[in-house]
This record gives C-alpha cells, sequence and structure tokens, in this order.
C-alpha cells in the first residue's frame, strides 16, 4: 500500500491539511473508561451520547452505545475486548451505526461493518451510508406482495409459493436442509440477472463456522450466483456484538437496492444464533431477563428486523416521500421496489412451540418447515407440506401454477392422511389406492437434488403430469427417470413451442397436447 | 449495569451534607484522590465488590483509600455506603460528586497535555482563554506526555480538542489511505 502512494498526491494532502490547521479547533465529547468486560463496556462521560451512536477509541476499536444511564453509558464493543482497558477513552462520532453500501459490493464477502473478509481489498465505487437502525416503511408507502419469487424447488413454488417483499420462515432442526433452500433460492436468481432484471441476494451468516461460509460462497460462485450476492458475515469467533448486528447490515444492504427501486432477497442464517447473541449481550448489560433468559425486547429485535421487508409502492411521487430515508439516498428513491426476508430458525428435537420459534413464526407471512424424518427418508426438500405456509404468496404465484397445483397442496395432504390409514393392512378400495399412487408419485415428482433449481415452466411441466394422473401406469421407482427424460425432451424438442410460451403465461390445448404426447412417450420407452 | 439514579442520590445526599458542615470542598479533593486510587488499583475496585469480605476489612480500607485520614463527613458516609450494602458503587458516587461540585461551584475541569512543559506565561494566558469562552473558573491538570510530539490537546468538562502533533498525523495518515484507495 504505502509503494502505490506517489509524491504528488503526499503534497496535496499535505497542502489541504496545513490550509485547514487550526483554522478553527475541533471539540470532541470523550467518556472514560470505567469498566470492560465480555464485549461490554462501561463509559463515564459522553453525556450527550445516543442510542446506536458509533464511538471510537484511540486504538481504531468501535463500540456502539446500547445503554443510556444517568452517570454513564453502557456500550458493545466491535473489536476485541483485550484491546480495551480502563481509563481509555472514546470519542463520539456523531453518526449512529451504520454501513456503507453500493454496488460493487456485489460478489463480495463482508463482516457487518461493511469491511471486506475476502481479501480482494477494500469496497470501492460510490457508497451510501445506510443505518443499521432503521424504520420499516410505513403503510401508504406499501403495496400488496403480487410478484413472485421463484425458489426454483418445485415443492415451494406450487404449494407455499413466496412473492417478492414477503418474509417467509425457514425453519427445522439440525441437517435438515434450511440453508439449501436458502442458497437453492440465491441461485434460482441467476436467470433473472442474466435477463436484465436482477433480484440481488445478501446472505447473511450469523455465527456460523467460518469454513461453513467459505463453503457457502465457494458453492455460490461455483454457480455463478456470487456475481449478484453480497455476503455478510459474523462468524462464530466474532464479538457477540458482531453477530447481534449482522442481520441489520444485510437490512441495511437489501434497503439500498429496495429504496432505489431494485427487487433483493435477504437471508439470515440463523435468527436463533442472533437472539443468543443478544442475550448474551443484554445479560452482561444486566437488562432484566424474561422466559429463557432471554431479554423482555427479543420480539421487538426481531419483529422490527424483519418489518424491513417490503414491496415498496410504485408510485413514484409516494414512494419518494418514504418515512426515514437516509440522508445519503435523499433524491434517490425508485418505487417498485422490494426487500424479500428469508430468516432461517434452527429448532431443538423439532420443538416448533419454544419461544424465539413461536416469535419469528407469528412475526412471518408463513414458514416452511423442514422434517427430520422426511429428510431421512430422502424427501428432499424435506418439507412438512401440513404445516408448512405461505400467507401472501398465493396473490403473488403465476396463473399457470395456480391452475395446475391448485389443488397440490391439499391432495398431498389427504394421500398422507389415507395412506396412514392404509398402514393398518386393510383392504383398500380402488378409489383410495389410486389416490394414494398419484400422492407417492407426486411426493417422488417432488424430490430434487440439491443446487439444481428448476425452470418455473418446468415445474409446470412436470406437475401437470403429475397433477392429472398422467404416471399411472407407471412404476413409482421409474418417476425419477421419468422426469429427467421428459425435462430432457420438452428442453431439446419443446423449448419454442412449449417451455417458453408457459414461461410468458400460456397453457393452451395446444401445449397440453404437446406435453401428453411427451410424457406418454417416456412412458413408453420407460415401460420397455 | 442498569445502576440508575443510584450514585447521583448518593453524590447529592453527601454533597448537601457536605455543605451544610462547610466541608464541601474538602470532601471534594478527597473525592478526586479516592477516583484516582480506584482507577490505578483494580484490585481495592476488586475488594470492594467482593461479597465474601468482611465488613470490617472493606471499613478498614475505605478509610485508608487517600493515605490520609478522612474528613469526618466521609468517614460517616462510608459507614453508610457499608450499612446500605452500596460500598461497590463508590467510585461511581465520587464521580458523581466531583461533576456536582464542580456544576454547582462553576469549576471547569482542564486537562492540558503537552509534549514538554509549559512555562507560566503561557499556563496563565490559557487560563484566561478558557476562562473567557466556558465562564466560570479554571481548574488546571498539567500532563507531559512526549509521544504527542508537539503541540496541546485540552479536555474541558469532557470535550477535547486535539491539537497534537501526533493526532494531525494520525488523520494525516487515514486521508492519505482514503485517497489512495478511492
Amino acid at each position: 500500500m504505502v509503494n502505490k502512494i506517489n509524491v504528488s498526491e503526499v503534497s496535496q494532502v499535505l497542502r489541504k491539511q496545513l490550509a485547514g490547521m487550526d483554522a478553527d479547533p475541533k471539540f470532541d465529547e470523550i467518556g472514560t473508561v470505567l469498566q470492560v468486560g465480555d464485549g461490554v463496556i462501561r463509559l463515564y462521560g459522553l453525556h450527550n451520547a445516543e442510542a446506536s451512536e458509533l464511538l471510537q477509541f484511540e486504538n481504531g476499536v468501535h463500540a456502539i452505545v446500547m445503554n443510556l444511564e444517568d452517570d454513564n453509558v453502557g456500550a458493545v464493543l466491535l473489536g476485541s475486548s483485550s484491546e480495551i482497558k480502563e481509563g481509555d477513552t472514546a470519542v463520539r462520532t456523531k453518526r449512529v451505526a451504520s454501513i456503507m453500501v453500493g454496488n460493487d459490493m456485489l460478489g463480495r464477502v463482508i463482516n457487518p461493518l461493511g469491511e471486506a473478509l475476502d481479501g480482494k481489498g477494500k469496497i470501492g465505487g460510490e457508497l451510501y451510508e445506510m443505518p443499521f437502525e432503521r424504520k420499516a416503511p410505513g403503510v401508504i408507502y406499501r403495496q400488496p406482495v403480487n410478484q413472485p419469487l421463484q425458489t426454483g424447488l418445485t415443492a415451494i413454488d406450487a404449494m407455499i409459493p413466496i412473492g417478492r417483499g414477503q418474509r417467509e420462515l425457514i425453519i427445522g432442526d439440525r441437517q435438515t436442509g434450511k440453508t439449501s433452500i436458502a442458497i437453492d433460492t440465491i441461485i434460482n436468481q441467476r436467470r433473472n440477472f442474466e435477463e436484465g432484471d436482477p433480484v440481488y441476494c445478501i446472505y447473511v451468516a450469523i455465527g456460523q463456522k467460518g469454513s461453513t461460509v467459505a463453503s457457502i460462497v465457494e458453492t455460490l460462485r461455483r454457480h455463478k450466483a456470487l456475481e449478484y450476492t453480497v455476503v455478510v458475515a459474523a462468524n462464530a469467533s466474532d464479538p457477540a456484538a458482531m453477530q447481534y448486528y449482522a442481520p441489520f447490515a444485510g437490512a441495511a444492504i437489501g434497503e439500498f437496492f429496495r429504496d432505489t427501486g431494485r427487487h433483493a432477497l435477504v437471508v439470515y442464517d440463523d435468527l436463533s444464533k442472533q437472539a443468543v447473541a443478544y442475550r448474551e449481550i443484554s445479560l452482561i448489560l444486566r437488562r432484566p431477563s424474561g422466559r429463557e433468559a432471554y431479554p423482555g425486547d427479543i420480539f421487538y429485535l426481531h419483529s422490527r428486523l424483519l418489518e424491513r421487508a417490503a414491496k415498496i409502492i410504485n408510485q413514484q411521487e409516494v414512494a419518494e416521500q418514504m418515512n426515514d430515508v437516509p440522508e445519503s439516498l435523499k433524491g434517490k428513491i425508485k418505487g417498485g421496489g422490494s426487500l424479500t426476508a428469508l430468516p432461517i430458525i434452527e429448532t431443538q428435537a423439532g420443538d416448533i412451540a419454544a419461544y424465539i420459534p413461536t416469535n419469528v413464526i407469528s412475526i412471518t407471512d408463513g414458514q416452511i418447515f423442514l422434517d427430520v424424518d422426511a429428510f431421512i427418508s430422502g424427501n428432499r426438500p424435506a418439507i412438512d407440506v401440513g404445516i408448512s405456509v405461505s400467507r401472501v404468496g398465493g396473490n403473488a404465484q403465476i396463473k399457470t401454477m395456480k391452475r395446475i397445483a391448485g389443488t397440490l397442496k391439499i391432495d398431498q395432504a389427504q394421500y398422507r392422511e389415507l395412506e396412514a390409514f392404509s398402514k393398518f393392512g386393510s383392504d383398500l378400495d380402488a378409489v383410495t389406492a389410486m389416490t394414494i399412487d398419484k400422492g407417492r408419485k407426486n411426493e417422488r415428482l417432488l424430490v430434487q437434488p440439491v443446487h439444481s433449481p428448476l425452470e418455473v415452466e418446468k415445474q409446470i411441466a412436470v406437475l401437470y403430469c403429475g397433477t392429472k394422473g398422467l404416471l399411472k401406469d407407471l412404476a413409482l421407482e421409474k418417476i425419477d427417470a421419468f422426469k429427467k427424460e421428459f425435462l430432457a425432451r420438452l428442453e431439446s424438442l419443446h423449448r419454442e413451442n412449449v417451455l417458453n410460451p408457459i414461461r410468458k403465461g400460456i397453457f393452451n390445448d395446444e401445449i397440453i397436447a404437446v406435453i401428453e404426447q411427451v410424457a406418454a412417450d417416456v412412458i413408453l420407452s420407460l415401460s420397455v | 449495569m442498569s445502576i440508575g439514579l443510584i450514585p447521583a442520590r448518593y453524590a447529592k445526599a453527601l454533597l448537601e451534607f457536605a455543605g451544610e458542615n462547610s466541608n464541601a470542598e474538602l470532601v471534594y479533593e478527597e473525592a478526586k484522590v479516592i477516583v484516582l486510587v480506584l482507577n490505578k488499583t483494580k484490585e481495592v475496585n476488586l475488594a470492594l465488590r467482593n461479597p465474601k469480605l468482611p465488613d470490617e476489612d472493606k471499613q478498614e480500607l475505605m478509610l485508608k483509600l487517600t493515605g490520609k485520614e478522612l474528613s469526618d463527613t466521609l468517614k460517616r458516609f462510608m459507614d453508610l455506603l457499608l450499612e446500605n450494602k452500596r460500598e461497590d458503587l463508590l467510585r461511581q458516587i465520587m464521580l458523581k460528586y466531583i461533576d456536582f461540585y464542580r456544576k454547582d461551584n462553576k469549576i471547569n475541569h482542564t486537562k492540558l497535555i503537552t509534549a514538554t512543559p509549559i512555562d507560566a506565561e503561557t499556563e496563565q494566558r490559557l487560563i484566561k482563554l478558557i476562562e473567557a469562552q466556558v465562564g466560570g473558573t479554571v481548574e488546571l491538570e498539567k500532563q507531559i506526555r512526549p509521544e504527542i510530539l508537539g503541540g496541546f490537546q485540552i479536555e474541558v468538562n469532557h470535550l477535547r480538542w486535539d491539537a497534537t502533533l501526533s493526532g494531525q498525523l494520525k488523520q494525516l495518515r487515514k486521508d492519505m489511505l482514503n485517497g489512495n484507495e478511492k
């Protein structure tokens, strides 16, 4: 870095410094550290400090004000506690904790302060200061969710559709594929990016192992998804304050895209760890603890974070008036943008009635529940259709999908119920046997390998075969082969006359006839 | 960490009581020494916070904090703290007392940090300058720190004016690094 500094630049800066030297005294407000420990400090002085204000120590370490008391200020350190001693002085920066966001952040791995972690140097380009804490857009600046956000996972896009601006919780035990659903959704946005209507993605890793984050980044890079993605990482070894602020940093980056009229998707992986980090900070700050030792405002923590996901109104003149617009974005607001949130919660032994899961379930617009048993039996994504729901996404689902998969969820629920009864071994009547057979085959059709999202037109074509009973003569174990062959034939022979029209929303008798013909041919070839 | 208004209440009571006994200034001087001792020696703080240490030992420690015999007012105050089990808040209470006393008597505590000692004339000029700016009297605390290289740093009532050479060099470095990476 030193080698890069050239002489003219040095003289220029020195001249500027000389001109400004002692021109007018600059007074800084200071506080003295009374106590330091476990990432939390208590300072004396700083009588005018504001909540969430950023403080700076002489050695460059930052802290954020969290407790304002009569005679002292409690703050959380964003660096190591060992670098701060009692008696050190911190200076008010007079700005609330924020992150500098810009388009050049895409493709980068950063920490919650916006500092690069990928060794590719400082984030360049034009940067905008976005505060961590910001009020969510008011009612009049929003509009109902009406555009789909395709995850590329047939089971989700057909039965639990997600719309742009929605908050959909992904919940389940450890090792049930929660992160995979989020990563697949990010990978599936590749097509939008290529078509020039990108959904920018922000993946926030909270309290994860460094190696896990590295492998996620590698997966995104391998699937060419990193180009439109920002990875915010606060690893397990980072201070609790960093883990606490990581989702807020992710939301701030998402808001930058949302408020400039673009679409963004933010994944918080996972909020249970953030809640634990917040509990740690709160307990050290001696805030009164409540259920499971979480502080009383743990619900507010998640609700204010998730409320920032929104679909902004399309009317430019209304959008411009949006509340709490950061200074740096003034004059740059564009309507019609959206921020979709996919928070992740890890349950313990499938207990969704625990404190944090119930909180987040009640905040979000639906949940995708992942079941350990389904995962083990190979039904991946291991979605438990019975308790998974999307409260607003139905309005955003594309019409053809709604027509084809409208009854799929109920059919599958009915199949599960009948299947449970059939285990008693009694003879089944023909209708029941048919329902069970169709349900089993549909279940197999919805199985999808990891990191291979399916385009929506292909999902519709496959689902058509399943829901219309075209597979009734095919053996269950041949469903996977059918799906592969059927899609390959459609892609190579009928891209123009079937797949592209479906994508445009056309689903007429001609297309149906081709699909049925191709399905019959494939079934015939597999039966030999 | 939420200790709320406790230190302020004790400090206010001490100030009023000391005022009635006309030794508020003496207590103020003692409070400054106590804060200095508590800031410098972590062990004393830990001892006062230790629930296992008997009250008698704590009392002995508290009475010897300044190295001299404490004023009667402060002795009684220490007893009160022990009785109410608030001895762990001694530092905060003393800090608050100092703040209250300074506010009541319009004293502006000023810390002047220089690289080399300054002469009496400059010191007087500086005091007059600050008094004219903030009003009241100035209580000057001087510190020599060669590492600031040159210039000076003044701290008045939790406000700091950094006019040191090292501070300017630091700023210069920051500007150059920022300018270089843009």
